[in-house]
């Protein structure tokens, strides 16, 4: 595995790596090339397999200025310098940050692929698309998503054709021509100001140089747009232009001599006067005008005429009124008419001298203007011009076509506000007309029995379209008749319409071609979305329905459409409002058998919504005839999965379908049939995909959806193949955002709604993710909005049905290695105890507590992978020490960064760090911040390099050996909540106490300590004064171990628990054979083992 | 004032007309007492005025009868109001540096920091006219020959047909030499370049000395706000990661695209050319677009 980085340097890009086996291995080399950068040949073969082959890419090698870490040396003074890994490298191997002090730059020299300016941009896109692909062999340094944001900046100018030809002299006094961006304009300015700012330390660390951004991005920027404006002008041979055309003697030829072919240099003749640089920059100044200038502006304004309500407005005459506005205050405009006012004879004007002064400076600014709009030439050869008058085709060009090059040449314009809104164009109204309630399905082979489903996507509505100007609808005739006119703007009903003849066109082609009838319900959905309809020109504003269409379309907006359902009667326990109406809305579309996908925040229970489903189906159907439902979901939430279902929902039986010993088949089949329910991991349904298939499913339940990803794998093929009535996806993440995401999960509820995933990329992901098109956004949205709820915990429905505090355990799986490890350690102690007494049984007792506590957490942990080999034992020795302390406080304070080993990394060894990291990934998308305890540093620090490497976000960490000005920049950083340190994780003892972190809306007890009144300290961290949302506490116990016993006798406050709360953990030593067995024992809920 | 009176002609009244809001002279004492960069024109044309258009003039000022002043490139316009009902029209063009000589003024500027820094804070050191003198260019910084005829610099002009200078141009150079005071740099705009754009030549040249080129294109302004980009050795902590300016880039809502908006600002080429420029520009622009467009789509 590489990362790959990029330079730019002497007009190309070099791209160079850090490699991972490299870093692992990494012995001290002599400077100054880079230890563990990896060759120029494995960079080409990582790259070349990736992105296809690089022509002309040459191997070559640049030199750079990197951190590195001084270490003290020997007894001498000496210290030896280490080449650090970058942060993305960092996060793959779990290494820790550095502390501050010891960081040098030093001349570093790395391997490179050196690739031309021209091929440099098409290949820096090529890598984005690859980003977050899994079959690449090299994953991309931060520093790329910033070159990235360059190189489209680059083609974006080309795109929007905001590029200029200018000229360059040599140093020996030739001139050269090249095509750039233009940067001057205020937006294209603000923008290359936000690249430069942002522009990593990386990117500029070339050694030699100054490190300064602005030389770096112009040379990239020229050389990009340059490139690929000369590479479309040779192409269609556009030097051939100029032949004939002696450069000698022709200014123009000359200066496109060095523009339109592939070489650059600009061929002037002996005779040929002309100064090619000075005219230009005379020219190019022109585009600068009024930066340069300062002060006031021309304004122009549109003015309509007055019309009695009844005139069509074809003949009228318009004003444009010239104006001069201040940039700093444009609301206030100074008329033209007013200064050409002058105060004749006897009125002495005071302001008639300020007057004068403006008057010229409105003249000048008609002159600057009258480039652009040559019409002005004419009202210029009035002594005192104050406005034009047009006909209607005369404004109307004026405001379409004139009107945005003044606005950008920084003149002001205003326009009737009724310009530019799409409600002042024809555009087409999608009619659905639907009965109140669905037509149900024949029900054939899908399911036992019979749920009256709905037909879903595929119910026939019957529809019609209307064409509209403005508000009004209007008839064929009506457009016919407009569009003999021919007038591009017409007064319809006293409104002004912007009538284009294209728009007049298409749409008496549409209603020709639609005359309305029926259709799916897939079809009209898409269609009134402006997908698989009308041509792009014209138009969709919406869609207009009745009856249950209309439900569905308002469903997720509003609760007034649908029926809401009450709480099931067998519900045991409370269902929040906005826990019925999401039931309600499940219920809803459910009955119409349409996919849903409930993508409520974390905390605001999911999980007993989709509970209470199951029962409200029950209730009103009755239980005989509904065939069970398969809920899939990860292995580290299956555990509460159940525990939820007996809580709140014990009359529904369930089944577990998990282990080595599942049935399978046909025997599967029948207990399937007799259960509710069938809980399963998404591992089993790729490997049991025909016994799977082989059950008539009620309903398909996806948890922690997000899991379906794009590109299909194996396992998304699987679920989407199972035979089900009605299929519904549960996620935390914001769906709407992730647009890969949305579409897998959509295509699981909803098949075919979104098209296929390439016409799904075409249409929307393409143009929302990489042009910002905020229409194809907005459609979207629309689109898929009766299908997706999604309530946050700031909603204001939401909020106040939230108690301050939401406290819930998770109840997670022990994984097959952490099985073996735990009964391993639970025998041997119980062997061992049984033939020993006093101290020596004590201190049995509580190592063996301390190493179940560990394997609890992770195996790493117990086994001691984190820690280097000559502290292993003292560590060892301490856990075995008498005193129980909550964390090796006494020990060194912390060494150089440990180098964690990938296995070690894993977080699918422990079922708890693998529910962590999807609760903490729900977390850092939702922009949440969480606080993460745990009593052991030791974890901390294996949790800290987990979290680096699959979230890729540095996490804070404080600990017992955290010098306290540290502590304080730490609290404050994550305080300040600018999202770049969304988790904190703190040791218990020593962030326990006094802290105030209101930032976080999260806590998680990563591990368990028998005092409720520690924790529940710890949780006021971020739970006290200041904090202004709900806090959601998540307790994490491992299913059947020591864990859950205790937990359970605290809840229960059994007389034991009594003994167990404020005595540390002494008690236990004092227990009986037989009761450690009772507490220790693993007891298996089967749901152990890995996925 | 005039010593003769044609019988049937209404005698002017004594004190010219009031203006309200006019420029006034505010030194009511050391006149003589200007700084280098206003004295000599001032100096010049006072010795040339008749004693009476001097003082007149002189009291014209102090009352605030210049009505307006524009400073535009290479000329000031201005009114002041006399007796007569309306105001005289004055004008005083200077002679301009030819655009060669800009390049080689500015050029000369750029040899040395202290130039464009005095500049910036809107001085300019007296040592500039001595570097401008050297590069043999023969129009001086300071105008020193104010007069009517086409030779003098600058040509001074005024509606009132009495022999020059007369009072109204007395009294509109004690405003001017006032104003230079208070703003020297505007004698650059008097040689024909605004202030701001001289600042920026001498910009770019400076950035452009160390390459030892030059371009015709302006620098954004972005690249000279050096407060924008923290130096790397503040950044050894945070080496590798994009600001968070990154972010602010990507939200932006993207600009409509305007066609050919940019080649309809610059208008005609000013080149002397035969060649069709323009229309050959605008297809190679639509050219670019499309390229850039197939690129940007990943095709």
């Amino acid at each position: 595995m590489l990362v790959v980085h990029a330079n730019w340097f002497e007009g190309t890009i070099h791209l160079w790596g850090e490699s991972l086996s490299a870093a692992t291995a990494m012995a001290p080399t002599a400077a100054p090339a880079h230890p563990f950068a990896a060759s120029a040949r494995e960079l080409r073969v990582a790259l070349e397999e990736a992105l296809g082959s690089l022509n002309g890419a040459k191997e070559s090698s640049l030199d750079l200025l990197l951190p590195h870490a001084s270490t003290p040396q020997g007894g001498e003074q000496a210290t030896r310098s280490t080449t650090l890994p970058s942060s993305r490298l960092a996060g793959l191997m779990g290494r820790a940050s550095i502390d501050e002090e010891s960081l040098t730059l030093e001349p570093t020299r790395v391997p490179s692929i050196q690739i031309a300016a021209a091929d440099a941009t098409p290949l820096l896109l090529k890598m984005r698309d690859l980003e977050g692909s899994p079959n690449s062999h090299f994953v991309a340094a931060h520093a790329m998503h910033w070159w990235l944001a360059l190189a489209e900046f680059a083609v974006d100018s080309v795109v929007d054709q905001r590029v200029i030809p200018t000229v360059l002299q040599r140093r020996d006094g030739s001139y050269s021509g090249q095509w750039r961006p233009w940067l001057n304009d205020p937006d294209a300015n603000e923008q290359l100001a936000d690249l430069l700012a942002s522009m990593p330390a990386a990117a500029r660390a070339i050694d030699g140089s100054d490190g300064q951004a602005w030389p770096i991005v112009d040379s990239f920027l020229s050389a990009a747009v340059d490139s690929i404006i000369r590479t479309a002008l040779v192409a269609d041979k556009f030097e051939e232009s100029i032949e004939g055309f002696d450069p000698a003697v022709d200014a123009h030829a000359s200066w496109l001599s060095g523009l339109l072919g592939p070489r650059d240099s600009i061929t002037t003749g002996r005779r040929n006067t002309f100064d090619v640089l000075r005219d230009t920059r005379g020219w190019l100044s022109v585009l600068d005008e009024a930066r340069v200038t300062t002060g006031l502006r021309l304004h122009f304004e549109v003015r309509e005429p007055d019309l009695d309500a009844a005139e069509d407005g074809i003949d009228s005459t318009w004003h444009v009124g010239f104006g001069l506005v201040d940039p700093e205050s444009p609301e206030t405009v100074i008329d033209a008419q007013t200064l050409f006012d002058r105060p004749t004879g006897k009125r002495k004007g005071s302001t008639a001298g300020r007057n004068d002064e403006l008057a010229e400076i409105l003249l000048k600014e008609l002159a600057r203007a009258s480039r652009i709009w040559t019409a002005l030439d004419e009202a210029l050869e009035d002594e005192a011009p104050s406005g034009v008058d047009l006909d209607t085709r005369e404004v109307y060009q004026f405001m379409r076509d004139l009107r945005p090059v003044l606005l950008e040449a920084g003149f002001f314009v205003d326009v009737p506000e009724w310009w530019g809104e799409s409600a002042s164009r024809i555009n087409a109204n999608l009619m659905i007309d639907s009965p109140d309630t669905p037509p149900t399905g024949m029900d054939g082979d899908a399911s036992r029995g019979n749920g009256a489903l709905g037909l879903g996507l595929q119910s026939l509505v019957g529809y019609r379209w209307q064409v509209a100007l403005g508000t009004q609808t209007v008839s064929i005739e009506m457009l016919e008749k407009l569009s003999q006119k021919g007038a591009p703007l017409v007064r319809v009903g006293g409104r002004w319409v912007d009538l284009r003849p294209e728009d007049i066109d298409s749409a008496l082609k549409f209603l020709r071609d639609h005359p309305g009838g029926t259709m799916t319900l897939v079809e009209a959905l898409r269609m009134a979305h402006g997908i698989d309809g009308p041509p792009e020109a014209l138009p969709v504003s919406g869609v207009q329905a009745t009856g249950w269409v209309k439900q569905l379309l308002s469903s997720t907006d509003s609760t007034e459409g649908f029926q809401m359902a009450g709480p099931p009667p067998t519900f045991q326990g409370t269902l929040r409002p906005y826990q019925l109406s999401g039931l309600s809305w499940l219920a809803f579309l459910d009955r119409l058998g349409l996919g849903a996908c409930l993508a409520d925040d974390m905390g605001l229970g999911k999980t007993i919504q989709l509970i209470a489903l199951l029962q409200h189906e029950r209730t009103k159907i009755g239980t005989a005839t509904i065939g069970p439902s398969l809920i899939v979901t990860p292995m580290s939430v299956m555990g509460n999965w159940k525990r939820e279902l007996t809580r709140f929902a014990p009359e529904l039986t369930v089944l577990i379908h998990h282990g080595l010993d599942r049935p399978a088949g046909e025997r599967f089949a029948q207990l399937a049939q007799a259960h509710d329910v069938v809980l399963t991991t998404y591992a089993i349904t790729v490997r049991d995909k025909e016994t799977l298939q082989s059950v008539p499913w009620r309903r398909v339940v996806l948890d922690e959806a997000q899991y379906i990803k794009n590109p299909p794998t194996k396992q998304t093929v699987a679920i989407r193949s199972l035979n089900t009535q009605s299929r519904i996806a549960l996620t935390g993440t914001p769906v709407e955002n992730r647009l890969a995401e949305l579409w897998s999960i959509l295509e699981f509820c909803c098949p075919g709604y979104l098209g296929t995933n390439q016409d799904f990329r075409r249409r929307f992901a393409g143009p929302i993710e990489r042009n910002r098109d905020r229409v194809a956004a907005e459609r979207l949205r629309a689109l898929v909005r009766p299908f997706i709820l999604r309530r946050l915990k700031t909603d204001p429905k939401v909020i106040n049905d939230l108690p301050p505090l939401i406290e819930s355990r998770q109840h997670i799986a022990l994984t097959d290695e952490q099985v073996r490890l735990y009964e391993q350690v639970a025998a041997e102690m119980l062997t061992k105890v049984d033939h020993s007494d006093g101290i020596r049984r004590r201190g049995l007792v509580l190592s063996a507590l301390v190493k179940l506590k560990q394997i609890c957490n992770h195996p790493a942990h117990y086994l001691g992978e984190l820690l280097p080999a000559e502290k292993q034992s003292s560590s060892k020795k301490s856990s075995a020490a008498l005193e129980l302390v909550e964390e090796s406080e006494g020990e060194a304070p912390e060494s150089a960064p440990r180098l964690l080993m990938p296995e070690t990394l894993s977080p699918a060894r422990s079922g708890k760090t693998q529910r962590l990291i999807e609760m903490l990934e729900e977390v850092v998308t939702a922009g949440d911040c969480a606080l993460v305890f745990t009593q052991y540093r030791q974890m901390g620090h294996l949790l800290a390099a987990m979290i680096r490497h699959a979230l890729d976000v540095e996490p804070l960490f404080l600990h017992g050996g955290t010098p306290q000005p540290k502590r304080d920049a730490l609290v404050e950083r994550f305080q300040k909540g600018d999202g770049t340190t969304p988790i904190f994780i703190l040791s218990l003892k020593a962030g326990g106490v006094g802290l105030n972190l209101t930032a976080a809306n999260h806590v998680f007890h990563f591990d368990r300590w028998w005092n409720p009144a520690v924790e529940n300290q710890a949780t006021d961290r971020a739970f006290r004064i200041g904090q202004t949302r709900t806090v959601n506490v998540h307790k994490y116990i491992c299913t059947g171990s020591l864990e859950e016993r205790i937990d359970q006798m605290i809840e229960q406050k059994t007389e034991l628990a009594t003994h167990v709360i404020g005595a540390g953990d002494g008690w236990l030593t004092e227990l009986s054979t037989n009761q450690l067995r009772d507490l220790i024992s693993l007891r298996k809920s089967g749901l152990e083992g890995s996925e | 004032m005039t010593q003769w009176q044609e019988p049937n002609t209404p005698r002017p009244p004594e004190n010219p007309r009031r203006v309200i809001g006019g420029y006034k002279f505010k030194r009511k004492q050391g006149v003589e007492n200007f700084p280098w960069t206003a004295q000599p024109l001032y100096t010049a044309t006072l010795q040339a005025a008749e004693a009476e258009a001097r003082d007149e003039g002189y009291g014209y000022a102090l009352s605030g009868q210049t009505a307006t002043l524009i400073a535009s490139d290479g000329a000031i316009k201005a009114s002041v109001q006399g007796r007569s009902s309306r105001p005289y029209q004055l004008e005083i063009n200077f002679t301009t540096w030819t655009p060669d000589e800009w390049d080689k003024i500015i050029a000369a500027l750029c040899a040395e920091a202290i130039f464009a820094a005095r500049f910036l804070v809107g001085e300019i050191p007296p040592t500039t006219a001595d570097v401008i003198a050297a590069l043999g260019i023969r129009t001086p910084l300071i105008p020193i020959k104010p007069g009517e005829k086409a030779n003098c610099d600058p040509i001074v002009k005024c509606s009132c047909g009495s022999p020059q200078p007369c009072k109204h141009v007395v009294c509109l150079m004690h405003i001017l030499a006032e104003r230079l005071e208070e703003e020297p740099l505007l004698l650059f705009q008097l040689r024909g370049m605004p202030v701001a754009r001289v600042l920026e030549r001498i910009h770019e040249k400076r950035t452009l000395a160390t390459r030892g080129e030059n371009q015709a294109h302006p620098v954004p302004p972005a690249a000279n706000d050096h407060a924008l980009v923290t130096p790397i050795e503040q950044l050894l902590h945070d080496f590798w990661r994009p600001g968070r300016r990154l972010h602010d880039l990507e939200s932006r809502p993207v600009v409509a695209h305007t066609p050919h908006a940019l080649l309809r600002r610059l208008g005609a080429s000013p080149l002397g050319g035969r060649f069709p420029l323009v229309g050959l520009l605008a297809t190679i622009y639509d050219t670019a677009r499309a390229r850039a467009a197939a690129i940007r789509d990943g095709e």
